[in-house]
């Protein structure tokens, strides 16, 4: 069984990889550099 | 190890990090804009389907700062910052800064001078412009919203490789006319947009030790521009005595400095005393020229202000300049002060007289112009030069818009010619 912790940060995981498969890199995203 | 490592390594509960390492370092701050609508959502999501309810990991180390479009300029930003605000309440969010008069601006001003910045912590922020923060001698550095979503929900950064860092030597005294704007640019230009990718720019010497907080904080701000992660000034008196006399800081205060042996990936040397003023020109920062090869050419629009130069010496600067004297005719001059403290203090001062007699309009403080979403938009065809930071094609909302950038000191001298201009020969000696 997951403690709640780690499972935020498993989540959290998650979006940011879709994030990376999407931009193709860890930074540079959410529209961040045009700010 | 270099400033950065040791504060990661402080972070992380570690001995020691290297370049390279991925860590999960503490986060000390952690600052959104009007973007925080954003983070959320992202925030909401992460907490779907774990049974548990949306909490943030610490209610007192999130800043939320209304800055971008202030007052809001469509009902979309007036209800995305409703939402907001119930964020902040129900979280129970201290750190916020709403469109007010005795507490607004630009969020990296008011990081500064509210005294939430600290040596030798991570701060993190939804704005590419975190950077500025550096100039405290703090790690700071840009994320997006997604990552700001998992900082609120854990407290830590997932994913940060530890940078490799540049370290930048300044010596000399600046000629009168030549800013601590006009350093940043020649490093641009000097090592282009991409020059300091992924690494940290740490500067040091006797120009940076000399230079005022504020100085220091143009250095970092438009560190992002040359591609770095992070700018960062080590801290030294002058930092404590902003930190302790301007933002009211009375806890203790750490410096922390590199090691003597610190590993460099590379030096670079900038004699301060033969700089010139110098110009980013259109459309990309890393466009530099020094003010004598764009002397003439025609504004329509000057800009003074922003995160990177709308603080108090600025406006002094520039008032110095006009004071007096009439801003060209054919030639709009918008001023948006970095914070509404500067504003009240530049009106104390008489600045904003000086200022509004030569024909200067001033705005509330905000960003909006600086990209292009909210006041200030050029024409087609329409020449700016601003003492921002940026200055892509439609950075000021038309991209049929040329956009130069430059020190406070230029963008007064040019204001009173409706040309680029060199403000070396019109020095005025301080009131």
């Amino acid at each position: 069984m997951m403690s709640s912790r780690s499972a935020l940060k498993a989540q959290s995981q998650f979006f940011l990889w879709v994030l990376r498969g999407l931009c193709g890199e860890l930074t540079k995203r959410d529209c961040l550099w045009l700010e | 190890m270099t400033i950065v490592q040791k504060i990661l390594a402080r972070a992380t509960g570690r001995a020691s990090v290297a370049v390279g390492d991925v860590v999960e370092p503490a986060v000390d701050l952690a600052m959104s804009h009007e973007n925080a609508a954003l983070v959320i959502n992202q925030f909401q999501e992460i907490f779907k389907g774990t049974g548990l309810e949306p909490a943030v990991w610490d209610p007192s180390k999130i800043a939320i700062v209304f800055d971008h479009r202030v007052p809001a300029e469509s009902a979309k930003t007036a209800t995305n910052q409703k939402n907001v605000r119930e964020f902040v309440t129900a979280q129970r969010i201290s750190k916020f800064h709403d469109i007010r008069g005795d507490e607004g601006g630009i969020c990296h001003q008011i990081l500064a001078e509210n005294g939430y910045d600290r040596p030798g912590s991570v701060i993190v922020g939804t704005d590419s412009h975190t950077t500025s923060h550096g100039a405290f001698g703090a790690f700071a550095f840009g994320i997006g919203a997604t990552e700001m979503a998992a900082v609120w929900t854990l407290g830590r950064v997932l994913n940060v490789e530890v940078p490799a860092t540049i370290r930048v030597n300044v010596r000399g005294t600046l000629p009168p006319g030549v800013q601590a704007k006009d350093i940043i640019l020649h490093l641009i230009g000097r090592i282009s947009a991409e020059g300091a990718n992924y690494r940290v720019l740490e500067f040091h010497g006797d120009t940076i030790r000399r230079l005022s907080t504020s100085g220091r904080f143009v250095l970092c701000n438009m560190s992002v521009e040359a591609g770095a992660t992070s700018g960062i000034v080590p801290a030294d008196d002058e930092t404590v005595r902003y930190l302790r006399s301007e933002a009211g800081v009375v806890g203790a205060i750490s410096q922390v400095a590199p090691d003597a042996d610190a590993t460099y990936q590379q030096v670079i040397d900038i004699d301060a005393s033969t700089l010139a003023p110098h110009i980013a020109c259109p459309h990309t920062v890393d466009h530099v020229k020094t003010v004598d090869q764009v002397v003439g050419t025609r504004v329509h629009q000057i800009v003074i202000g922003s995160c990177t130069n709308g603080r108090l010496e600025d406006l002094e600067v520039v008032a110095r300049t006009l004071r007096g004297q009439r801003v060209a005719r054919g030639v709009r001059m918008l001023v948006f002060p970095a914070s509404w403290k500067i504003y009240r203090e530049a009106m104390q001062r008489g600045y904003l007289a000086d200022l509004m007699d030569a024909g200067a309009v001033v705005m509330n403080p905000g960003c909006g112009c600086c990209l292009g979403v909210h006041q200030g938009a050029l024409g087609d065809g329409e020449v700016a030069l601003s003492t921002t930071n940026r200055n892509f094609k439609g950075r000021m909302g038309n991209p049929s818009a040329e956009v130069y950038l430059c020190s406070p000191a230029v963008a007064a001298a040019s204001a009173l010619t409706g040309t680029i201009t060199d403000p070396r020969p019109m020095q005025r000696p301080p009131v």
